[in-house]
C-alpha cells in the first residue's frame, strides 16, 4: 500500500520543476494506489499535487489548471464529508474561476450554483464547529506543577513517587492536554474562517453579479448557508453593487 | 573592350569600396574596365577606393552635376561595348555582371537587361534576400515607380534565355549596348541633382521600339535608403526632372494634361521658394526648357511607340486614347500614392511601399514585454519603423516590427514607407508587485515573512490597467518553496503561503497572454524566516509567587517569538524533553526529566516588531510552592533545565528545535530561591519572606 511519505517522495524525485508530462503521469499513478488507502493520505496527497500544479510554471499553464480541477475534483468527491480545512484546501483548487465578462459558458449558471453552494456550505460547517462559548483569552498554561510535591513545574509524571499524586497530576496533564487542543482547534476553525470566508464571498460576490441575474437563487443559498441576517445582507448588497445597482 | 561598369559616386563613403570590391570579386571571366565618376564627392571616398583599386579609372566633376549628369559622364568616358551602369552601394554577386553583359550581347545588343536586385542589409552587407526587386513600372500620370513581381510581369523567350518585360528600370543597375544607349540618347545631362533620370530612360527605350528585359539570373544587392543620408534632394528639382520628363515624351494633348494635373498636385509652397513648388519647378524647367525642346524633337522624330501605346502595353489607366483630357487625369491624381513622387524620396525598395495602417493600433502593455506591430498596406517589405520615445530597439525595417520599452511612457510607432506613414499608440505600463502579509502588524518587513504566513499577492500598475488590459498576469513561484492558490483566474493576485522551512523564495508575475505570454513583469524575492530565538517576559498583571520560610519561588511567564519583523502566526510552539541537572541543596532533583509536549503545543498570535510573536500559552516556571516543602537548613544549590524549544506549522508537528529555554533555579546558603527562564528574571525571593501567590 502506497503512504503519503512514498507518494510525496516519488513526487519529489521529479525534481522542483518537473516536465509536466512526467507529472502527470507519476500523479496519475499515484493518486490511482493512494484513493484506495487512507482517505487522509490520499487528501494530503491532492492537496501537495494541487499545490504544486498551481504554484509553478511548468510550461503550460492551461493543462495544469485542468488537472489541478480534475485531482481537487475527484477528491472532493471520493472522500465524504472531509475534515473542514481540508475541503476548504480543496474547494480554493476545485472551483474554476469566474469567467471573464462574456465569456460565460452555457453551463454557467449551473456551474455558479454548485461552486457558490459548495463554497457557503464549507464555510457554515466550519461556523457550526466553532464553540461560542470559547474564550481566546482563556489561554493554556504550558507546565503544570505536580500536587502535594516541591517539584518544579513541568516535571514527568513518573517523577512524583506516591501513586495517588502521580494519578492525579497525569490526569491533570491530560486533561490540560485537552484544553490546550480544544484551544488549538478553536484558534484554528476562527482562522481557517479567517482565511477562506474572504475567498468563498469573494466568488459568490462576483459569480452573482455576472449575468444572468439569479436574486432568488442567491437569496435561497445565503438563507440556507449564512446564519447571520447582517451577513446575508451585506453578500446581497455587495453582488447589487457589482451588478451597478444599489443594495435594494 | 567588352565592357565597362559605370559608376557615380557623391558621397559614397566606404560603400563605394565595398561595390568595385564585390564587382573585382566576381568578374574573372570578363574583359572590362570599370569607371568611377567621382561627382564632387566630399567624403574622400573615390580617392580612398582609388588608392584600394587602381585598375579603376576615375573621372572627376569639380563641380556635382548630378546623378543623370555623372552617369552620362561615364558613359562618355566608357570604351566598353556595353557599359554596365552601377550605383556605388552595390553588390553584385559572382557571375551577375557577366551575366548581363552576356544576355545583352546575345540578345543582339537591342535590348536593356536588368538584374534582380536584391535589398542589401545596412549591418553586414549581406544581401537580404527576403526583399527581391524584379520588374520594375512606371506611372506616366503621376511618374511614381516602383517593383513588380515576376508574375506580373510579361515573360519574353528570346535567345534561349527565359526574360521577361520590365515596363521600366531602376538606375542602380542596368547593362546596355553603347550604341543603344547613344539612340536613346542615354541620361539626361539636364537632369538636376537626383531622380526620374532612369525612368525618362526607360521610357525613352520603349517609345524608340526598344526593350527592357529583366533577368533574374543576374543578382545584384543594392542599398535602399529611408532617407537621403550622405546628401540633400531639393524636390524642386525632381518635380523639374518628372516635368522635363513628361514634356520630352509625352504627345502634346498627354503632356498638357500630365501638367496641370501635377500642378494640382503640388501647389505647395516652399521654405525657400514661397511661390510655391510647382512654380519653382516650372521656373527651374524653363531655365532649361531648350535643351528639352531639342531632345524632344529627337525623341519624337524617332519614336515607334507613344506613350499611349506604353500605358496600353503595361496596364496603365493614363493616358487613354479616348477620354485622356484633363477631368480624366484629375480623377486619376487621386490613385494609390506615390513612392518616388515629386517630394523626392530615395529610390523604393524592391517592393513599393503603402503604410495603411499599424495592427495594433492602440495597445497596453507591461514594460519589459515585447509587442510586435504588423504595417497594413501592400508592398510592406522595406516598410521604416521608428518608436517615439525610443524602444529597444527604435527603429526596424519590415512588414512588423517588435519592440519594448524599459520603463512606463506613452510611446508612438510610426511605420513609413515613402509618403506613407501610420502610427500606433502604445501605453507602457510599469507594473510593481504588491506583497500584503495577511498579519500586516505596523513595522514589520515586507520582504521577510516567517514560515507558514500567508501573503495576499496583487500588484500596481502606472499607468493604470487592469491584468486584463495586459493580457492576463499570474503569480508564480520560479524558485523556492510554497504555495500559491487563487491564481488562475489570471488577474494578478493570489495567496502565497510560506513552506514550514526557512529559505529564499522568488515570486514573478508572468503575462497568460497577449504578445509574449510568460513574460515576467514583476517579480519579488523574499525570505521565508523560521523562528530562530524566543524572548520571555513576565506575564502581565502576575506576582512573584513565595511560600515563607521555604525554599521556594514563581512565576508566570510569556514567551515571544524572534525575529520580529516577521509574524509567526501559523507557528505552533511545544517544549521538548529535557533531564535536569541539579547540584547542592537541589542535588536531589538531579535527573528530574522534563517531558515533551507533542500534541499539546500551543499556537502562537501575530507579530509584533517589539516584542515578536506571542506564543499564546501561558508558561509557569516555580518550585517549591506546595508541600512538602523545601525547608532548612539552607545551602548553595543548582538546578537547570536546558528545555528545546520548538516549532511546527501544524499542532501535532511542532517538533522542529530552534533554541532552548533554559529554567534555572538556584539557592544560597540561607534559602534565598532564584528563577530564570530564558532571558526573564532573575526572580528571588528570601526564604523569610511573606507568602505571596502570583
Amino acid at each position: 500500500m502506497t503512504t503519503y511519505e512514498e507518494a510525496a517522495a516519488r513526487l519529489g524525485a521529479l525534481g522542483p520543476r518537473p516536465d509536466l508530462d512526467a507529472l502527470e503521469s507519476t500523479a496519475a499513478t499515484l493518486e490511482r494506489e493512494l484513493r484506495v488507502g487512507d482517505a487522509g493520505e490520499y487528501l494530503r496527497f491532492v492537496i501537495v499535487l494541487c499545490d504544486k500544479l498551481n504554484s509553478f510554471d511548468l510550461g503550460d499553464v492551461e493543462r495544469q489548471d485542468r488537472l489541478v480541477l480534475r485531482y481537487a475534483e475527484q477528491a472532493l468527491g471520493v472522500i465524504r464529508p472531509q475534515p473542514s480545512d481540508t475541503e476548504l484546501r480543496l474547494l480554493e483548487h476545485a472551483v474554476a474561476p469566474v469567467p471573464p465578462a462574456g465569456a460565460e459558458s452555457a453551463e454557467w449558471p449551473s456551474t455558479r450554483r454548485d461552486a457558490a453552494t459548495r463554497w457557503l456550505d464549507a464555510l457554515a460547517r466550519v461556523e457550526a464547529e466553532i464553540d461560542e462559548s470559547f474564550d481566546p483569552e482563556d489561554v493554556p498554561v504550558l507546565n503544570l506543577v505536580p500536587a502535594e510535591t516541591a517539584l518544579p513545574a513541568g516535571t514527568a509524571p513518573e517523577v512524583v513517587q506516591d501513586p495517588r499524586l502521580r494519578r492525579e497530576y497525569e490526569q491533570a496533564i491530560a486533561e490540560n492536554g485537552v484544553r490546550i487542543t480544544r484551544y488549538g482547534q478553536q484558534t484554528s476553525l476562527r482562522r481557517l474562517l479567517d482565511r477562506y470566508r474572504p475567498v468563498a464571498e469573494q466568488y459568490v460576490v462576483a459569480a452573482y453579479a455576472r449575468p444572468p441575474e439569479a436574486g432568488a437563487e442567491l437569496r435561497d443559498l445565503l438563507e440556507r448557508y449564512v446564519a447571520r441576517p447582517e451577513h446575508r445582507a451585506a453578500l446581497l448588497a455587495a453582488v447589487a453593487q457589482g451588478r451597478g445597482g444599489g443594495a435594494g | 573592350m567588352q565592357s565597362s561598369i559605370v559608376i557615380a559616386a557623391h558621397n559614397e563613403g566606404r560603400r563605394l569600396s565595398w561595390t568595385l570590391a564585390a564587382c573585382l570579386d566576381g568578374i574573372a571571366e570578363l574583359d572590362y574596365e570599370i569607371v568611377v565618376v567621382d561627382d564632387a564627392s566630399a567624403d574622400g571616398s573615390v580617392q580612398a577606393a582609388a588608392a584600394l583599386f587602381p585598375q579603376i579609372r576615375v573621372v572627376r566633376n569639380p563641380v556635382r552635376a548630378g546623378v543623370s549628369a555623372a552617369k552620362g559622364r561615364g558613359a562618355q568616358e566608357a570604351r566598353g561595348d556595353v557599359i554596365v551602369f552601377l550605383d556605388g552601394h552595390t553588390k553584385p554577386t559572382p557571375g551577375s555582371i557577366e551575366r548581363l553583359v552576356h544576355v545583352v550581347e546575345r540578345l543582339g545588343r537591342d535590348a536593356v537587361v536588368t538584374p534582380q536586385v536584391v535589398a542589401l542589409d545596412e549591418a553586414d552587407w549581406e544581401l537580404d534576400r527576403s526583399r527581391v526587386g524584379n520588374g520594375y513600372f512606371l506611372d506616366l500620370l503621376t511618374l511614381d515607380c516602383g517593383w513588380r513581381d515576376l508574375s506580373e510581369l510579361r515573360p519574353v523567350r528570346d535567345s534561349g534565355l527565359q526574360l521577361y518585360e520590365s515596363p521600366a528600370l531602376i538606375g542602380c543597375a542596368f547593362a546596355v549596348d553603347r550604341r543603344l544607349y547613344a539612340r536613346v540618347r542615354g541620361f539626361d545631362p539636364h537632369m538636376l541633382s537626383w531622380g526620374v533620370e532612369d525612368l525618362d530612360f526607360a521610357l525613352k527605350t520603349w517609345l524608340l521600339g526598344h526593350r527592357i528585359l529583366h533577368d533574374p539570373q543576374a543578382v545584384i544587392g543594392h542599398r535602399f535608403r529611408d532617407s537621403f543620408d550622405d546628401y540633400d534632394v531639393a524636390p524642386d528639382h525632381v518635380l523639374h526632372n518628372q516635368i522635363r520628363t513628361a514634356y520630352k515624351n509625352y504627345g502634346h494633348t498627354a503632356a498638357a494634361d500630365w501638367m496641370e494635373a501635377c500642378r494640382a498636385r503640388n501647389d505647395e509652397s516652399l521654405d525657400e521658394h514661397p511661390e510655391g513648388l510647382w512654380a519653382r519647378a516650372w521656373q527651374l524647367f524653363g531655365e532649361h526648357r531648350g535643351s528639352a525642346e531639342q531632345e524632344r524633337g529627337y525623341l519624337h522624330a524617332r519614336r515607334v511607340h507613344d506613350e499611349i501605346w506604353y500605358a496600353r502595353r503595361f496596364g496603365l489607366e493614363w493616358p487613354r486614347l479616348a477620354g485622356a483630357g484633363f477631368g480624366a487625369a484629375i480623377a486619376l491624381a487621386g490613385s494609390p500614392g506615390p513612392s518616388h513622387g515629386p517630394s523626392g524620396g530615395p529610390s523604393p525598395s524592391p517592393s513599393p511601399c503603402s503604410v495603411t495602417g499599424i495592427t495594433p493600433k492602440t495597445v497596453m502593455l507591461p514594460v519589459g514585454v515585447h509587442q510586435e506591430f504588423t504595417a497594413q498596406g501592400s508592398n510592406l517589405g522595406n516598410v521604416a519603423w521608428s518608436t517615439s520615445p525610443a524602444g529597444n530597439p527604435a527603429t526596424g525595417k519590415g512588414a512588423t516590427f517588435t519592440t519594448q520599452w524599459a520603463a512606463s511612457s506613452s510611446p508612438q510607432v510610426t511605420a513609413k514607407c515613402g509618403n506613407t506613414s501610420a502610427t500606433a499608440n502604445v501605453t507602457v505600463v510599469a507594473v510593481s508587485p504588491v506583497l500584503t502579509p495577511t498579519d500586516n502588524f505596523a513595522g514589520r518587513s515586507r520582504t521577510r515573512f516567517g514560515v507558514g504566513e500567508v501573503v495576499k499577492l496583487s500588484f500596481t500598475a502606472s499607468p493604470a490597467a487592469t491584468a486584463a488590459q495586459l493580457g492576463g498576469l499570474r503569480w508564480f513561484i520560479s524558485s523556492g518553496d510554497g504555495t500559491l492558490t487563487g491564481t488562475a483566474a489570471n488577474d494578478g493576485t493570489g495567496t502565497y503561503t510560506a513552506p514550514a522551512t526557512a529559505g529564499s523564495t522568488t515570486l514573478q508575475l508572468k503575462t497568460v497572454a497577449g504578445p509574449a505570454p510568460g513574460t515576467v513583469v514583476a517579480f519579488s524575492t523574499i525570505t521565508i524566516v523560521a523562528p530562530t530565538d524566543a524572548h520571555m517576559t513576565q506575564a502581565p498583571g502576575t506576582g512573584i509567587a513565595h511560600v515563607t520560610n521555604t525554599y521556594s519561588v514563581g512565576a508566570m511567564l510569556s514567551i515571544f517569538l524572534r525575529p520580529t519583523d516577521v509574524s509567526f502566526i501559523n507557528v505552533w510552539f511545544g517544549e521538548g524533553t529535557v533531564n535536569a541537572v541539579a547540584t547542592g541543596y537541589l542535588a536531589g532533583l538531579n535527573g528530574t526529566p522534563h517531558p515533551p509536549t507533542p500534541g499539546v503545543s500551543v499556537p502562537c498570535l501575530g507579530g509584533n516588531t517589539a516584542t515578536g510573536s506571542k506564543v499564546n500559552g501561558t508558561d509557569e516556571a516555580s518550585i517549591g510552592l506546595h508541600a512538602p516543602f523545601l525547608t532548612a537548613p539552607f545551602s548553595v544549590g543548582d538546578f537547570l533545565w536546558d528545555i528545546p524549544w520548538n516549532y511546527g506549522l501544524t499542532q501535532a508537528t511542532a517538533t522542529t528545535n530552534f533554541t532552548t529555554g533554559p529554567q534555572h533555579f538556584t539557592a544560597d546558603a540561607v534559602g534565598t530561591a532564584t528563577v530564570t527562564k530564558k532571558d526573564a528574571g532573575p526572580f528571588s525571593r528570601a526564604a523569610g519572606a511573606p507568602t505571596t501567590g502570583f
